[in-house]
């Protein structure tokens, strides 16, 4: 199974190395590959390195992809994520 | 025996002549002073070990790997386990830190590098490292891009750990208090000392703003970091005196140097507790007459200190931080909203006066084209340039308007120098305040506007200025250097530069005066109102609000808590009399020894400037 959604990164020094963090650490979670996109770039959503690498400031819509049996609960999961600011940190 | 003791006497003078002291220079990162054994952490660079392997090895090297990632992640992992109460907030630096180890940029890549490249682990991670570094170095934010040296933190860790002869002293190993000398120090280390008897650290790397530094702060341990020239010279058990508050590090001092140093510890930790007790007493004379005093302030980790000092609020947020930080691009409306809101928020029932940006266009993104200034002083900046920058002033107005919806703010415009200007600043401020209202968007419709009086002609037309402003705030910094004509950073002028030069306290005063007349404040955020020896002038002269560095706050509020409001009174009418520096000088120092003896005593040494042959102070 695949899924699909679009996300706006709302934190105020964007997707820096605690968002990323959390983020990579919630994708592990999960049995599915899951995939950032960003301006046409995807980087593994479970790996810390590449989503720093894609530098993501305030205000970027970002793509999340992911593929396997779990994926609707996988992005599911990471847009709360993303919404809730990461648990509102900065 | 007599001959041979004199041989050994002389030997041991020999030897203590090629220990002679050595002081190197750093960056003072967490105040205080510590004196102790160096305990030097590690070299600075572990040469890696490249070898090709056989294919029969890849097996084996892969699980060499593993194993010693495996390690890596069981050392911070217990770290993690039991990291301190006080520490806690730092815990997620050190989970990213386990995520990088397995991250597959490093953990996968370096497998498969092992296999496809038929080589060993350590070359096969540092091949990993370089790409991941490769990547790095085109991110745009300054932020990411120093994550880079967390990397490198762990990867040199992993390395070591490759390397089976690990035999760097851990701080685990330290059974006395020690001074913590390192190349550089990882979060995960800094963490640890805290559990053992460190007494300060010194490192070659870093800055003020680093992991280590800010930890240092928290622990109340003091640090003096990017040491310049490195620790080459300091060996494992030398004698190290470590001042935090000047970035000094004294390797082998000799007994008067310790003797000087255990007084200045002394007197750090009976000023530390002093400004425990006394620095939520009220800034008021003996006669009862109360001035306010408040923080000058740049960065939000400063807010802590700003309160524990007993500051009644921020006399001067400086705001030039968030546009000299990316030299990129200008930072958005939101983004100093957000960090103004923060300093707010933080700091209130008590005022924030934000001051809008007070620099040249060439320190930032600038969309007019700038020509070389030859003087800069006198150049294109502060309000000049906001004036011509509209958009630029536009966002900053906005944002500084929408957080005064959060609590009590008010706004400083820097450099004016006469009416026209003002004007024109109010007018704009209008037009962002309509904005805001037709968008229904919040903010504080009693906001008080006020000006810096820094150049000599908004002093002589003080009196037109107080008319159209909330407040004045004095910055004496650029007002002496204009009203002297002397460039302080210029070495064959800067003696010149005379706070007590009678024209410049006639200015002062006349601004005090002029304030008072149109019934509005006058504060002072310049150096001067820092200095504790200038208090009872700017008592005597009427100054409403003290604005200084946090640091000093509680020394200039025991000089104040000392005089009598009509002794200053007194002093300064007979001040503006005067005809010259050096007699201001002697009517002040003898106002002082007979004020307040406590605080300027010559054995104290505090003041050593006071410390002159003539000086009342001497007799």
């Amino acid at each position: 199974m695949v899924c699909e959604i679009e996300i706006t990164i709302k934190n105020r020094l964007g997707l820096h190395a605690r968002p990323a963090s959390r983020f990579a650490r919630l994708a592990s979670e999960f049995n599915s590959d899951i995939l950032l996109v960003k301006d046409g770039e995807a980087v593994d959503g479970k790996s810390i390195l590449e989503i720093l690498t894609i530098a993501c400031p305030r205000g970027t819509v970002l793509g999340i992809r992911a593929e396997g049996d779990d994926a609707e609960q996988a992005v599911k999961a990471l847009r709360e994520l993303v919404a809730g600011r990461f648990g509102n940190i900065d | 025996m007599r001959e041979g003791s004199e041989t050994l006497t002389e030997t041991r003078e020999n030897n203590s002549q090629l220990e002679m002291s050595q002081t190197i220079t750093g960056l003072p990162a967490s105040p205080g002073i510590a004196i102790g054994p160096a305990f030097v952490l590690e070299p600075g660079i572990i040469k890696t070990v490249k070898r090709r392997i056989k294919a029969g090895e890849i097996k084996s090297e892969q699980a060499r790997f593993v194993q010693a990632i495996t390690a890596a992640e069981s050392e911070i992992s217990a770290i993690l386990d039991d990291i301190p109460e006080e520490l806690k907030e730092h815990s997620e630096v050190l989970k990213s830190h386990l995520l990088m180890l397995k991250d597959r940029m490093i953990f996968d890549r370096t497998l498969k590098t092992i296999e496809d490249n038929r080589i060993n682990a350590e070359w096969a991670l540092e091949k990993a490292v370089k790409h991941i570094h490769s990547l790095f170095a085109q991110v745009k934010d300054t932020y990411i891009r120093e994550r880079m040296e967390d990397i490198e933190y762990l990867v040199k860790r992993v390395q070591l750990l490759l390397s089976d002869n690990d035999s760097s002293p851990n701080l685990r190993e330290m059974d006395e208090p020690c001074v913590v000398v390192a190349h550089e120090l990882s979060p995960a280390d800094t963490v640890q000392m805290f559990k053992q008897n460190v007494l300060a650290f010194v490192t070659v790397t870093g800055s003020r703003t680093s992991h280590t530094a800010i930890l240092a702060r928290a622990l109340g341990i003091p640090a003096v970091v990017g040491l310049e020239g490195g620790i080459g010279g300091i060996s494992p058990d030398d004698l190290l005196i470590v001042d935090g508050l000047k970035g000094k590090v004294i390797v082998s001092p000799d007994q008067e140097t310790i003797a000087d140093y255990q007084a200045k510890q002394q007197s750090y930790i009976s000023y530390r507790l002093e400004v425990i007790h006394n620095s939520s007493l009220p800034a008021e004379t003996r006669d009862g007459y109360r001035v306010k005093i408040k923080a000058n302030m740049e960065l939000l980790d400063e807010i802590p200190f700003v309160i524990s000092h007993g500051a009644e609020g921020v006399g001067l947020f400086r705001t030039e931080f968030l546009y000299i930080a990316n030299p990129d691009k200008l930072p958005s409306e939101e983004e100093l909203y957000s960090s103004y809101r923060e300093v707010v928020e933080r700091l209130a029932p008590y005022p924030v006066t934000i001051r809008t940006l007070d620099i040249g266009g060439d320190k930032f993104v600038s969309t007019i084209p700038l020509d070389q200034e030859i003087n800069p002083a006198l150049g294109l900046r502060a309000i000049r340039l906001c004036l011509k920058e509209k958009g630029l002033f536009w966002d900053q107005l906005r944002a500084i308007l929408r957080a005064s919806a959060h609590g009590e703010v008010r706004i400083l415009f820097p450099l004016v120098s006469g009416r026209t200007e003002i004007m024109q600043v109010k007018a704009l401020l209008e037009q962002v305040k309509d904005e805001l209202r037709e968008n229904e968007i919040p903010f504080d419709e009693n906001l008080k506007t006020g000006i810096m009086i820094e150049v000599p002609s908004a002093v002589m037309v003080a009196d037109i200025l107080a008319r159209e402003v909330d407040f004045f705030s004095i910055g004496t910094n650029d007002l002496i250097q204009y009203a002297l004509a002397i460039d302080r950073v210029n070495e064959s002028v800067s003696h010149l530069y005379q706070p007590l030069h009678p024209g410049v306290l006639r200015m002062i005063h006349a601004t005090v005066s002029a304030a008072h007349k149109a019934g509005i404040e006058a504060a002072m955020c310049g150096e001067m109102a820092g200095e504790p020896m200038y208090a009872p002038i700017l008592l005597g002269m009427g100054i409403d609000e003290f604005s200084m560095n946090a640091m000093v706050i509680p020394k200039v509020k025991r000089v104040i808590r000392r005089c009598h409001h009509d002794d200053c009174v007194k002093l300064v009418d007979r001040l503006l009399d005067a005809p010259s520096i050096s007699e201001i000088r002697y009517l002040l120092e003898d106002f002082l020894r007979t004020h307040c003896p406590e605080e300027f005593d010559p054995e104290e040494a505090k003041y050593p400037e006071f410390a002159t042959a003539g000086s009342p102070l001497m007799n």
